[in-house]
């Protein structure tokens, strides 16, 4: 069900590790989301979130992104966020991480 | 012919031998169920007993104890001395027999005890704790009317992090809404730390913003929670005006006494527990009538479906019904889905009179 729906992958270059994720990021995916981050960031001091790909995010999917927003905050690491689908940005603004997190 | 009567005897002598061995096979059996088995006469005499049997009744085959087995039925439970048996009651050849098998099921009703009690005890915790989290009673003003609903309401067996609470301070009342991320008693227990905690802000004279800033540093300095979403609406004594502040939190939805339903303008601020987030405050004006209703999103959350269609749903069910209990039940009805109850949901309604 969840290869489905949802899918994250890693890839690297020139010191950045991209995380893109496709589908629904949610109950059931959120953990592997998590899981694909914190391995990028293994070896990798910038990060960045494609969300080019998302369908849907829900509450378990916020809280992924805000426990990675601080993880990066605590440890010094540079993250942004880029390509949130339009349809998407008003999820990210209503939960009011588009005050924090760096969207571009 | 003598042949053939020899044979006749030696069939004759096999087949009895035949009986025989099936007797003592029964015999044995019969002996060794650990079931206590009877076979008793249509007037409920004992015609024989297995060991097992025996051994429960001191006195085997008293006509006394005999008759008292003929009264029971299958499906009975039997106390005999300190121990419990099932019965089961085998009616054989037009009822010339009754065959009565007693299971011992002590133990098996001592796990079903002790699960009860577990159960009952765990219900008894669930619902100290819910009840913990939410005001006993709200508070009185001559104009602002006020009804909330926590699904504990309906099912004692939800608890989780969603929780309401109407503070009293000295320029009117603040409506908090909030919910935990997570589930279970570990959530509601962190929602309970919550809501003292804003209460303490707001009675040291904070303002919402201020509290939200503080909330914030607290959930992120002590790791109280991973993340938390509040909305609060301060409302003045005269209701005409309420101040908004969002953590993370879906806006209030306003319903007004005559036109459409529309969510209060706002501006959202991160959940608590992000690191670097910051609070604004933005203002709901109150005409004579108008109610207002603050939400978790156990509401308007389903699996696939962006926040805005279920924003939406939510402002077209809160059309066409007056009254704050009756809108409350609309909600509830057609949002929730009332048979299918297993998310966190609570709602708290405020009316200008």
């Amino acid at each position: 069900m969840e290869e489905e729906h949802f899918n994250v992958t890693v890839s690297r270059a020139d010191g950045v590790a991209t995380v893109s994720v496709s589908g629904d990021l949610d109950l059931g995916s959120a953990d592997t989301f998590r899981s694909a981050v914190d391995q990028a960031l293994a070896d990798s001091r910038r990060l960045e979130i494609d969300f080019s790909g998302l369908n849907f995010i829900d509450s378990s999917g916020i809280r992924a992104l805000v426990s990675i927003h601080n993880a990066c905050e605590v440890d010094g690491y540079t993250y942004r966020v880029v390509a949130v689908p339009p349809r998407l940005q008003r999820t990210f603004h209503l939960a009011g991480l588009d005050t924090v997190l760096p969207f571009s | 012919m003598l042949a053939a009567t020899i044979r006749a005897l030696l069939r004759a002598r096999s087949a009895e031998s035949e009986v025989r061995l099936a007797a003592r096979e029964w015999s044995a059996t019969f002996d060794a169920i650990s079931d206590a088995v009877a076979v008793l006469a249509p007037d409920g005499s004992l015609l024989r007993a297995n060991r097992s049997f025996e051994q429960i009744f001191d006195e085997p085959g008293t006509d006394r104890r005999a008759l008292d087995l003929a009264g029971v039925e299958s499906g009975d439970e039997l106390q005999l001395g300190s121990r419990v048996f099932q019965v089961r009651v085998d009616r054989i050849d037009h009822e010339q027999r009754l065959v009565v098998t007693l299971s011992d099921i002590t133990a098996a009703l001592a796990v079903e005890q002790e699960r009860a009690a577990a159960l009952a005890t765990e219900q008894t915790i669930s619902r100290t704790l819910q009840q913990s989290l939410l005001p006993e009673r709200l508070p009185a003003r001559p104009h602002l009317e006020l009804h909330a609903w926590h699904v504990a309401a309906e099912s004692e067996l939800i608890v989780g992090g969603d929780w309401y609470d109407v503070i009293e301070t000295p320029a009117g009342l603040w409506l908090v809404m909030g919910d935990i991320a997570g589930h279970g008693v570990v959530a509601a227990a962190q929602a309970g730390q919550l809501r003292h905690s804003m209460r303490v802000y707001a009675h040291e004279g904070y303002g919402i913003v201020e509290s939200l800033d503080r909330l914030n540093e607290l959930v992120r300095t002590t790791g109280l929670t991973q993340m938390a979403t509040l909305a609060i609406v301060a409302v003045d004594d005269d209701a005409q005006t309420g101040r908004l502040a969002l953590a993370g939190h879906p806006p209030p939805l306003v319903v007004p006494r005559a036109g459409e339903a529309h969510f209060a303008e706002s501006a959202p601020g991160a959940p608590l527990g992000v690191t670097g987030a910051t609070y604004a405050e933005s203002s709901v004006e109150l005409a004579l009538g108008d109610r207002l209703v603050l939400y978790t999103d156990g509401l308007i959350e389903r699996p696939g479906e962006s926040i805005d269609d279920g924003l939406e749903r939510m402002r077209r069910s809160a059309e066409g019904v007056d009254g704050l209990e009756p809108l409350r039940a609309k909600l509830v009805r057609e949002l929730s889905g009332v048979a299918d109850l297993r998310d966190d949901v609570a709602l708290l309604l405020a009316r200008r009179v």
